[in-house]
């Protein structure tokens, strides 16, 4: 039986009056999945979704076996500062400290919280890191608390900080992708805000910034040495993205967002969960607003941040538009999260063909080849030109050095080829000059290599 | 006139550019708007290897835009790169009063305009029903389901009325993409990795059927059409689309306002669908008698070998009754008692076989 977010809004009012149909002795203060419930006990029920999906040992409290203390391994929380990465946040403190009263203080996993802070690329005045702050204070993080739990703030900044060259993409007629290198200098300078703005529309901007946050956690996991990086996304979450990630061509991200995947990155495996998959998002909002949660969210001075940021574009994002399309037929088709969710689910990782190629952009692993894909659906050779008049125009054209578009730059200075997976190629294409990026350490080496070859013309 | 450098077209840099162009928002002149629209359904067709030479191909031809400009492409494409193909024209009678008796009128001069041989098939003949008989009979809420069935079945039937193992139909990149998300939408696992195909055959049926206009944009259909002055006849079919389709619809339609590449993009990630390793899945064929059947997973039944007929119509059905039968005899027990009991449950009982449709696998 799937349920609902209607289920469980539709009777939030009259609930009242209702006794709790689990312990059957407290009145309900809320209603979902076709049942009341009390403060207590809706907790527990949605704490129980989390252990469901947290089962394996890695996560239980470990005694030292014939005398030798076993490691407990490291867990990273990507914190969003949204509602459901909060809730989850509750969640998983509650459980560690639950575990370290039973256990005499051992608890089974250190929990290490990771922001990205976005507030970094507006000009708003909210601050993440005051709100962390606050959110330490209220745990009693600091003070003695029983529960080992570290924050860490990342600044998107690093990602640019971690690579020591930038280069400039620029794509021909042909889909073929090209960088040149810059000088390091330049690294320094280039900041997150300007490589956005280089996108050309608001959905392309937050496709990258996407693929930016998600790479900066992965590398930050690696950095402070943990195994596991568990996300905060509701059921109803997953679903915008199942739709999202199809709409931006990116069908083969889908697996992995949505069940547990393995993350393999420098030789490391990383272990993806994400433990409210089966909670509704109004879940997260009950439980969010029955532990006063929300005084930590900044989601809502982010979107307003971005919204201003866009005032000269003000066409919504593609997942804007998911967003609003699952709020619009809720009513009428209320089972479409779910369903959408467990179709997700079924989606397999894709298994690279082409062996070791990733995007320079997006770092995904290539499993086609998106150039030859799209070049033989998207002509781009124009018709004959016969006349004598247009033979004439064409000279004019080309005389009037209108020919500085990238095709020209590129005959120029053509740097070297690099690939590009099929929603970075579609999202960039557009953009009429050199697109600029940081290059990842790793394969300095390799683009040095290129760079020295592909120079003389 | 002199010629302005600035409002050249992007491609040949010589002519004046006239449109932009919807896939990629290009400013192109006419001429180069033609060649890259054509070329990129050549290589749809080349690189699908959709045709053999001598091959006889059966144009599904309603007389609206889709189908008009694909009789229009098959024969400049069949002409320029010698395919070898023999084109025919087949059209449907749903026996939709007004929208169908127009847009036949559009084939019939079609059928003089690219000299090709048109044969019309009628679902008043093949079912002895008409769309606006079904649609009194089962309610205008399922008349797309209905429909859909229906014509499938009428095309593969003119189809090997004609001797012709090939039809190819107008469905473009619009559909494609809207196809897509329905069925994540609706869940549909049995369809999704096959969404995309851009050749269709259900088993048992020896007719194929394939869509040369997968990768290209409606709007782009409608442009051609529009400056190549094609005779074809634009209004949309008196049934509205099944709603939740129509939400589906709209979504797409806004999102390609905002990113024009949404439409291949969604054709690309439905491309891409894999679906994970299936556990072992529950084997219910019984191998003693020859007559025992097979119930799928979806809860549809079938018969255990390729090419079975459907034992009411004896048209080709790897079901023991063919969808078409399946429906029609809905209908039938409904029309029964109509006189009787009014038309509540006639709805109703139109409403439960659409209801039994909808599990079937089509
Ligand atoms: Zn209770
Ligand atoms: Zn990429
Ligand atoms: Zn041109
Ligand atoms: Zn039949």
């Amino acid at each position: 039986m799937a349920f609902t977010d209607s289920d469980a809004t539709s009777q939030r009012i009259s609930t009242s009056q209702n006794i709790c149909q689990r312990c059957k002795n407290m009145g309900s203060i809320c209603f979902s999945r076709k049942e009341y419930f009390c403060k207590d006990c809706f907790l527990r029920f949605i704490r129980g979704k989390q252990r469901k999906l947290m089962m394996e040992d890695k996560f239980k409290v470990q005694y030292p076996q014939k005398g030798v203390e076993s490691v407990s391994q490291n867990v990273m929380l990507a914190l969003s500062m949204g509602s459901s990465s909060l809730v989850l946040f509750d969640i998983l403190f509650n459980l560690l400290l639950e575990q370290t009263k039973t256990h005499r203080g051992r608890q089974g996993f250190h929990l290490k919280v990771v922001i990205v802070d976005e507030s970094t690329l507006s000009d708003s005045d909210y601050s993440v890191r005051d709100k962390v702050e606050e959110l330490k204070e209220a745990y009693g993080i600091d003070h003695n608390c029983p529960v080992d739990v570290s924050f860490k703030i990342v600044d998107p900044n690093q990602f640019i900080l971690d690579s020591d060259q930038v280069g400039s993409i620029l794509i021909d007629n042909d889909f073929q992708s090209y960088i040149t290198g810059n000088n390091s200098e330049d690294t320094k300078k280039l900041t997150i805000t300007e490589i956005l703005d280089q996108t050309p529309n608001r959905s392309s901007r937050e496709d990258i910034l996407e693929m930016v946050i998600y790479q900066l956690l992965i590398r930050t996991c690696l950095v402070i040495n943990c195994q596991t990086i568990l996300f905060g996304h509701s059921m109803t979450k997953l679903a915008d993205q199942v739709i999202s990630l199809t709409v931006r061509g990116r069908a083969s991200l889908i697996g992995k967002r949505l069940t547990d995947a393995v993350e393999i990155h420098n030789g490391s495996e990383i272990h993806i969960i994400h433990p409210l998959r089966d909670v509704l998002k109004s879940e997260v909002v009950h439980y969010s607003e029955m532990l006063q949660l929300e005084r930590f969210n900044v989601m809502n001075q982010k979107k307003a941040a971005d919204l201003l940021k866009s005032k000269v574009n003000k066409s919504m994002t593609v997942n804007e538009l998911t967003r609003s399309y699952f709020d619009s037929i809720e009513g009428d088709y209320s089972e479409v999260v779910s369903t959408v969710v467990k179709i997700g689910t079924k989606l397999d990782q894709l298994r690279s063909t082409e062996h070791n190629k990733r995007c320079i952009v997006c770092d995904i692993q290539l499993s086609s080849d998106p150039k030859h894909w799209l070049e033989n659906i998207t002509v781009n050779e124009p018709a004959p030109v016969v006349t004598e008049a247009d033979i004439n125009n064409l000279r004019i054209y080309s005389e009037t050095c209108l020919l500085e578009d990238d095709a020209s730059k590129l005959v120029m200075n053509p740097g070297s080829e690099v690939d590009m997976c099929y929603a970075c190629l579609t999202s960039l294409q557009d953009i009429r000059s050199a697109f600029r990026w940081p290059v990842a350490r790793a394969s300095k080496e390799q683009i040095l290599d290129e760079f020295t070859i592909g120079d003389d013309i | 006139m002199a010629f302005n450098p600035k409002t050249a077209c992007h491609l040949c840099h010589s002519r004046k550019a006239v449109m932009k162009r919807p896939k990629t928002l290009q400013k192109l002149c006419k001429e180069c708007f033609y060649n890259v629209f054509e070329t990129e359904i050549h290589n749809t067709i080349i690189s699908a290897n959709l045709f053999h030479k001598g091959e006889r191909v059966a144009i599904g031809a309603s007389g609206g835009k889709d189908s008009t400009v694909l009789a229009h492409i098959l024969k400049t494409l069949n002409e320029r790169y010698d395919y070898g193909l023999e084109l025919v024209l087949l059209s449907i009678d749903e026996g939709i009063v007004g929208y169908r008796d127009d847009s036949l009128a559009t084939v019939k001069r079609n059928k003089e305009q690219y000299q090709m041989p048109l044969e019309i098939v009628s679902y008043k003949e093949l079912y002895s029903w008409s769309m606006d008989e079904i649609v009194a009979c089962a309610g205008i809420r399922s008349s797309c389901t209905y429909c859909g069935v229906l014509r499938r079945q009428a095309l593969d039937r003119g189809a090997a009325r004609l001797g012709i193992a090939h039809v190819v139909t107008g469905h473009n990149a619009d559909d494609m993409a809207e196809t897509v998300l329905m069925n994540l939408l609706r869940g549909d696992v049995n369809r999704l990795e096959s969404s995309t195909n851009i050749i269709t055959q259900s088993s048992g049926s020896p007719i194929k059927r394939s869509k040369p206009f997968k990768y290209t944009y409606e709007k782009e259909i409608v442009l051609y059409a529009h400056y190549k002055k094609l005779d074809y006849f634009s209004t949309e079919c008196t049934y509205a689309p099944e709603a939740f389709r129509g939400t589906a619809r709209t979504l797409l339609k806004s999102l390609e306002a905002i990113k024009p590449s949404c439409i291949i993009d969604i054709i690309q990630s439905g491309e891409n669908f894999k679906l994970k390793p299936k556990k072992q899945r529950k084997n219910v064929v019984k191998r003693n008698t020859a007559q025992e059947i097979e119930v799928r997973g979806d809860g549809s039944v079938s018969l255990n070998k390729d090419g079975n007929k459907c034992e009411s119509c004896g048209y080709l059905s790897t079901n023991k009754i063919c969808k078409a039968c399946i429906l029609l005899k809905g209908l039938e027990s409904s029309r029964a008692k109509v006189p009787i009991e009014g038309g509540n449950i006639a709805i109703d009982g139109a409403a439960q076989v659409t209801k039994k449709l909808e599990t079937l696998s089509f």
